[in-house]
Order: C-alpha cells, then sequence, then structure tokens
C-alpha cells in the first residue's frame, strides 16, 4: 500500500493514477498462496543507470553527489545450496550482512532516514526490515504499518517512488537511483532533510547486498 | 514444457536413475557421513571430493508448502491449482527436497504432516517424485 501510494505522486511510475485499495488488494486473485496479486513485483520493459566515481571528479558534476558510505555483499552459511536447502530457511538472508554494513558506515538503524527496500514478493520486506534492526521479530506486525512506512513523516519511509510493486520493476536499479534523489531532495515523495538512505537489495537469494548513501 | 533430464555433467544422473527403479537417493559423503542435495562436487562439511549416493526410506514430513494457482507456463494451465511441499527427510540429515503434494490441492497442509514419496513414470523415460500424506 505504502509503494501504490507513493506512486501517485511519481509521474515516472507505471502505477501512477491507479491507485491500490486496500479492497483491491484484498479480492485480488492469488498467485501463490500466501501471495495475491499486489504483492508479486511488476513486470515491464525500462532502462536504468548509475554513475559512479570518486567525490573529486563528483564535485564538479551538475547534480548533487550521493556519497557511498557503506556498501557490502554476501550470505549467511549454506545459502548457496539449493534454496530449499538453507539452514536457515525463512531468512531473508541479511543476518550477517546488515552488521557488517552498519559497522562500515558507522552508524546505527535509527539514524537511517529513508530506505528502498527491495520486494520482489511483500513477505520479505517485512524480513528484511528486521534482519535490518529496524524492529524485533514480535513487532513487524505493528511496525509495518501504512503510517510508519510512507513519506514525509513515516518512521521509516520505504520504497518512495513507488519501488518495485507501483514505480518499475528494473531489477532494483531503480531503487538505487531513488535513493540518490532522496539526497538530492528531489524526489517525487521527499523525506524532508534526508541524510542517510539505504537500499536493500533483492532478499532471500545468495548473495545479497546493502547500500548506504549519505548527503 | 520440457522433460527433465539428468545435467550433462553427470552431477545428478543418479538421482534420475534411481527414481527410475523407485528409489530415492540422496547424495552422501563417503569420509564424514553428512547428507546434501541438490548434489554438489564437493562436501559443505568436509571439504572431500568423495561422495557417493545413499538411499533412503522416501519417508519425510512437510516443512513448508503452498498453494499455486498462477501457472508460470502454459503446460500448467489445466493444472492449477496444485500443492507445492518441502519436504524434510529424517534419515537423511534433515535434508530438504521439493516436490507437489498429490491430492485434493483445496486441502489443509499442516507444518510436519508425515508423507511419502510417489514416483511417477513418465512415457518419454524419465520419473517424477511427488509426495503423498503417509
Amino acid at each position: 500500500m505504502a509503494c501504490y501510494h507513493h506512486a501517485q505522486f511519481n509521474p515516472r511510475a507505471i502505477m501512477y493514477g491507479r491507485p491500490l485499495t486496500r479492497e483491491a488488494y484484498d479480492e485480488s486473485r492469488w498467485i501463490v498462496e500466501p501471495f495475491h496479486l499486489y504483492d508479486c513485483c511488476l513486470e515491464n520493459d525500462g532502462a536504468a543507470a548509475v554513475i559512479v566515481t570518486s567525490a573529486e571528479r563528483a564535485r564538479d558534476l551538475k547534480q548533487k553527489p550521493a556519497y557511498v558510505m557503506a556498501s557490502a555483499q554476501g550470505s549467511d552459511f549454506r545459502q548457496g545450496a539449493a534454496a530449499e536447502n538453507g539452514p536457515d530457511y525463512a531468512t531473508s538472508n541479511f543476518k550477517t550482512l546488515a552488521p557488517r554494513l552498519y559497522a562500515m558506515a558507522g552508524i546505527e538503524p535509527n539514524d537511517v532516514d529513508v530506505a528502498q527496500v527491495y520486494e520482489n514478493f511483500t513477505g520479505a520486506v517485512m524480513t528484511s526490515i528486521v534482519e535490518h534492526g529496524f524492529c524485533h521479530p514480535d513487532e513487524v506486525m505493528d511496525f509495518c504499518t501504512f503510517e510508519n512506512l510512507t513519506a514525509p513523516n513515516g518512521k521509516l519511509p520505504i520504497n518512495t517512488s513507488g519501488g518495485n510493486l507501483a514505480e518499475c520493476y528494473m531489477h532494483g536499479l531503480e531503487l538505487i537511483i531513488e535513493a540518490a534523489r532522496q539526497i538530492r531532495g528531489t524526489s517525487t515523495c521527499q523525506v524532508k532533510d534526508a541524510e542517510i538512505s539505504m537500499v536493500v537489495s533483492g532478499p532471500m537469494v545468495a548473495p545479497v547486498s546493502d547500500l548506504i548513501l549519505r548527503g | 514444457m520440457p522433460a527433465p533430464e539428468a545435467t550433462r555433467d553427470g552431477l545428478d544422473k543418479e538421482f534420475w536413475e534411481a527414481a527410475k527403479r523407485h528409489e530415492l537417493v540422496v547424495q552422501k559423503c563417503n569420509s564424514c557421513g553428512t547428507f546434501q542435495f541438490g548434489p554438489e562436487w564437493i562436501c559443505h562439511k568436509c571439504h572431500t571430493l568423495d561422495l557417493g549416493w545413499h538411499r533412503v526410506s522416501g519417508r519425510g514430513r512437510v516443512y513448508s508448502w503452498e498453494r499455486v494457482w498462477h501457472p508460470a507456463h502454459p503446460a500448467l494451465k489445466s493444472a492449477c491449482p496444485y500443492i507445492v511441499v518441502v519436504v524434510e527427510l529424517p534419515d537423511a540429515g534433515n535434508v530438504r527436497m521439493v516436490g507437489n503434494l498429490l491430492g485434493d490441492p483445496m486441502r489443509e497442509v499442516e507444518f510436519d504432516a508425515p508423507v511419502e514419496a510417489v514416483f511417477e513414470d513418465h512415457p518419454e523415460g524419465f520419473s517424477l517424485i511427488q509426495w503423498k500424506l503417509a
């Protein structure tokens, strides 16, 4: 619901002008139980690109740079085995990665102003949020409310361009671009004074990756 | 839909051959006895290359399940809905396998429900391992 809400402000989003109601979500057809149609990401053509350069060169560029504070890639023990044989079956696979990422950036989860959390399917977004320390597993249903996850005032606004569910499915690259927009102040759902902007990659695969940008 | 076949490198050949004989086999390390599946070239526990196959009972329990409504391939149109289970094999170090649960696709499935392997022979010359509630 947060993704569709954010997409209504983003003219580039595929679901721009096509808001989703709670009723339409609940009544949509099953794809694979427990996932309804709107729990699954879009499929579309498109293109996206990111320019990575040195801080020195970035100074002379037209756009305000977003600096890479930390980036990490990895996975948990035996997650390279066939998916059904990873010992920790229901993990998003960030349990070892997230602490490494925060240590690299020198920040805590509550320092993050805005996050783009890859949604191939909605379920693993909750696991990703838990494994990045934003809430305790027991609190996830209370944490993942529309109010908490939406810009500009939510506790942790996520997928502020509409994400994979409602902006477009560029295999997550669009999430990196949106994270940079939040640093530049050019998002269509801007979080006020966003200083620390996080990207969480596709969950439940190996390896996974994370990125933290700062202004 | 393309028929399943053993990979060209021969790694899982014995699994498919055994299925044709209506036997369920799991890869097992000849050195330290660790089970692993799907088959790999190296034992993940002791790193030896000396791996073999071990016949198991074909009895397991439901570790997880899902009901599929959307045909991901046109050939599956008439098959939906169907239930996919992840089955844990207690006599193979709790290695897990994925397969279809035969029977009423609208039934409730309980975690840990006992299941057993069913060998489904296909005229193209391969056998699939499915599961039924025991």
